[in-house]
């Protein structure tokens, strides 16, 4: 009897790797999340991509979702296997080691000195377009954006880097210019309290950045006149208070902010109040706001504001912002004759 | 040996590009940018350069 021979055994079949969501290496348009949902899904990822544009305009959730599911999403080598995630091979070296204590200092130090250095320059550009250094951003942004260029077509990979300098320049400058932030007249806490009509100041009261009161009440405003007043805030809040025998006529522009005056509130973007319609013969203030961020209101008294003050102390007791409409607030000097 | 064009950074310096001549002409007063501009516009220019990025690591 013969041995039969040694036969050797049939190849198994390793067994089927569990299912894993994984970014796409090859069907992305950003970081291969709508690829690798649709892969791991088994349907087309165009469906979650247009699931994501529709979460990105309605509400925003896309803006939250896609980056966290870039970060923590581990990428397919290539072979069906996952890559180290991004955080890790950052820390580590990108072959799965684990990271030296000096690695994760260097990298927490390094992350952190961009970040202090894009606040910087985020605070920079922003202040030099408030004084009215917009062009020079602007001329900065462009000249940023002709190096990428440039970098591009002599195939440096490294000319990406200077999109994010640039959009971080670009940002504040564009909120302060869209907002109409100019910085003129100083800055910290104003309080003014004139006692003539000849001591207003031509060109109106202004403050760069913080709070102003303009304590108007003891202005003797001759009926029959008009007084024009122009207020500036860069970024702040001014409160004006004015005598209830005077008609107050008013145009007040903020870029983002709250315009009361006397009881009639806008608030938002791009808020321009306008206060017309005077027939009576009562002496006429026309007060002409600007406000680049914050809020401006006309009073009568310091416990109308609804914004804090050094006047507000004299406020009922009690008092607080949110009572606003208990005061319900006149402007009828506009509409009736001059008074004693 | 000549380099080859990178896609992502000539795209995205490119939409820089174009962003700093709109923020120029609003500072010339020849356009205005408002806050209903200005979110679309930086969205627009960061969402380009993604998206170069994206396609041309996808081709690679």
């Amino acid at each position: 009897m013969t041995q039969p021979p040694d036969t050797p055994p049939a190849p198994v079949a390793p067994p089927p790797r569990p299912k894993r969501l994984l970014r796409s290496r090859t069907d992305r348009l950003l970081g291969g999340v709508c690829g690798g949902l649709g892969e791991y899904f088994g349907v087309d990822p165009i469906i979650f991509r247009a699931v994501a544009v529709v979460l990105a305009v309605v509400g925003g959730l896309a803006f939250i979702a896609y980056p966290v599911l870039w970060i923590f999403v581990p990428r397919d080598d290539g072979t069906g296997n996952p890559e180290p995630l991004p955080l890790w091979r950052l820390f580590g070296r990108g072959d799965g080691t684990p990271p030296s204590a000096g690695r994760v200092f260097a990298v927490v130090a390094g992350v952190l000195a961009v970040l202090v250095l894009a606040a910087v320059l985020f605070a920079v550009s922003g202040w030099v377009t408030a004084v009215g250094g917009g062009v020079v951003i602007a001329s900065i942004v462009v000249v940023l954006g002709l190096l990428g260029v440039g970098g591009a077509l002599a195939g440096r990979r490294a000319a990406r880097w200077l999109v994010l300098p640039a959009l971080v320049l670009a940002l504040p400058s564009g909120l302060v210019a869209a907002a109409g932030v100019k910085f003129e007249g100083g800055y910290g806490e104003r309080d003014y309290r004139p006692t003539s009509v000849a001591g207003l100041p031509a060109d109106g009261y202004k403050v760069a950045a913080g709070t102003m009161w303009i304590d108007l009440r003891d202005v003797p405003f001759a009926a029959g006149t008009t007084t024009r007043l122009p207020v500036h805030v860069g970024m702040g809040q001014a409160t004006v208070l004015v005598p209830d025998t005077v008609c107050v006529q008013a145009r007040a522009q903020a870029g983002a902010g709250v315009v009361n005056v006397l009881g009639h509130q806008q608030d938002g973007l791009n808020v321009d109040y306008r206060l017309r319609g005077a027939t009576s013969t009562s002496p006429r203030l026309d007060l002409d706001a600007d406000v680049g961020m914050g809020t401006f209101e006309v009073v009568h008294d310091p416990s109308e504001a609804r914004f804090d003050g050094p006047h507000r102390s004299v406020g009922p007791p009690g008092f607080h912002r949110d009572d606003g409409d208990r005061f319900p607030l006149t402007n009828r000097a506009c509409t009736q004759g001059p008074r004693g | 040996m000549k380099r080859a064009i990178d896609i992502p950074a000539l795209v995205g310096g490119i939409a820089v590009t174009v962003l700093g001549v709109l923020m120029l002409l609003d500072r010339a007063d020849v356009l205005h940018l408002g806050f209903g501009w200005l979110w679309p516009l930086l969205l627009a220019t960061a969402g380009t350069y993604l998206v170069a990025s994206g396609v041309a690591g996808s081709r690679r």
